[in-house]
């Protein structure tokens, strides 16, 4: 992810010459249809919901669920996707309520910009720090004991050098799962900063703004990723079946 | 400081989140990109949806503090970006 940011960093200065990245301009779907944000925001929102309650009856994924995690106490087992969703949001609204912005490539690319200046180099896509700089490399750097204490607090804290997906569908061990991870980690981290945000920045915290760019980069991530992934498994689509049959939970995926 | 301890804490609370959703799984991530478990996008759908409600209402009501900032639109580059971002997500399951 860090050469990521330096692959970005160096094309940076380059990228109106190459014309891809021309000078930003706010282009929002509410300026396109020329209708006020607020009544536009809340239809979209209540629009997203029916489709997730209409996601949530056709998803073939519930089937591996146990019933006995849904009796676990709630400190020990996931949560399901209502809570953890809602939670989201509500943090999504609480960063903007402090008057700034969640987004983690942005915020990686930040902290890199302070850790590079401890040596006297500044990235050019971060070239002076202010509250909002300073912010977002403190919420990144916040994520991940976030996490851990989440995975101490339900007790799932292992180490999974291999996860057991990739082993079944792959069945080739921790040299190319971490190849997968170091490629997938730069093309992250390059193409999120190019895109202007990541699936937090430009889709989950992105979408609600009504961002026409946010909307062509979630779109086109999620197209790409999906075809992605039904390459790598191609021949390989029962995997995920047969691997979360065995009963996969938050300590050993 | 301020900015840096609110930074932090958000970080943590969304870490937090993230995790106990199960969005740290591969398996989870890949079930949503191949179709096979929802509980991925059914999670980000439902917080970019309370957002928009959020955000929504808010501007109905005349809150300025919960305006959200808007990414701009920069051209191709999402599109480039988003190719990139893609076949990374599909590889490394994050």
């Amino acid at each position: 992810m860090l050469l990521g940011v330096f692959a970005f960093d160096w094309a940076f200065l380059r990228l109106p010459e190459w014309g891809i990245r021309t000078y930003p301009q706010s282009m929002t779907l509410p300026v396109v249809l020329n209708v006020p944000y607020g009544p536009l925001a809340v239809a979209f929102g209540v629009l997203v919901l029916l489709m997730v309650a209409a996601a949530d009856r056709l998803d073939p994924g519930k089937r591996y669920e146990p019933a006995s995690i849904a009796r676990a106490p709630l400190t020990r087992r996931e949560w399901g996707f209502v809570s953890s969703g809602i939670l989201a949001g509500l943090v999504i609204l609480g960063a903007t309520a402090q008057g700034q912005y969640l987004g983690i490539s942005g915020g990686f690319a930040a902290l890199t910009s302070y850790v590079t200046d401890l040596f006297g180099y500044r990235l050019n896509s971060v070239p002076a720090f202010d509250e909002a700089t300073a912010w977002r490399a403190a919420m990144v750097a916040g994520l991940f004991p976030g996490a851990l204490a989440s995975a101490l607090a339900s007790g799932s804290f292992r180490h999974v050098p291999v996860t057991p997906l990739w082993d079944a569908a792959f069945a080739s061990g921790l040299k190319s799962r971490a190849a997968a991870v170091f490629a997938g980690g730069f093309l992250i981290m390059s193409g999120a900063l190019l895109g202007g945000g990541c699936t937090t920045g430009a889709f989950m915290a992105g979408f609600p703004t009504l961002s026409v760019g946010n909307f062509a980069m979630g779109m086109t991530f999620f197209g790409v990723g999906m075809a992605t992934a039904f390459a790598l498994y191609w021949g390989r689509w029962r995997r995920l079946g047969e691997v979360r049959a065995r009963g996969l939970n938050l300590a050993t995926d | 400081m301020n900015a840096i301890l609110g930074g932090l804490l958000t970080g943590a609370a969304f870490g937090f989140v993230l995790h106990r959703g199960g969005l740290t799984r591969y398996s989870r991530i890949m079930g949503t990109l191949l179709m096979q478990d929802l509980k991925a996008m059914k999670f980000m759908f439902t917080a970019l949806a309370i957002a928009a409600l959020g955000y929504g209402l808010a501007d109905l009501a005349g809150i300025g503090a919960l305006a959200p900032r808007v990414n701009a639109y920069f051209g191709p580059a999402h599109f480039v970006g988003g190719v990139l971002f893609g076949v990374g997500m599909a590889l490394a399951g994050f």
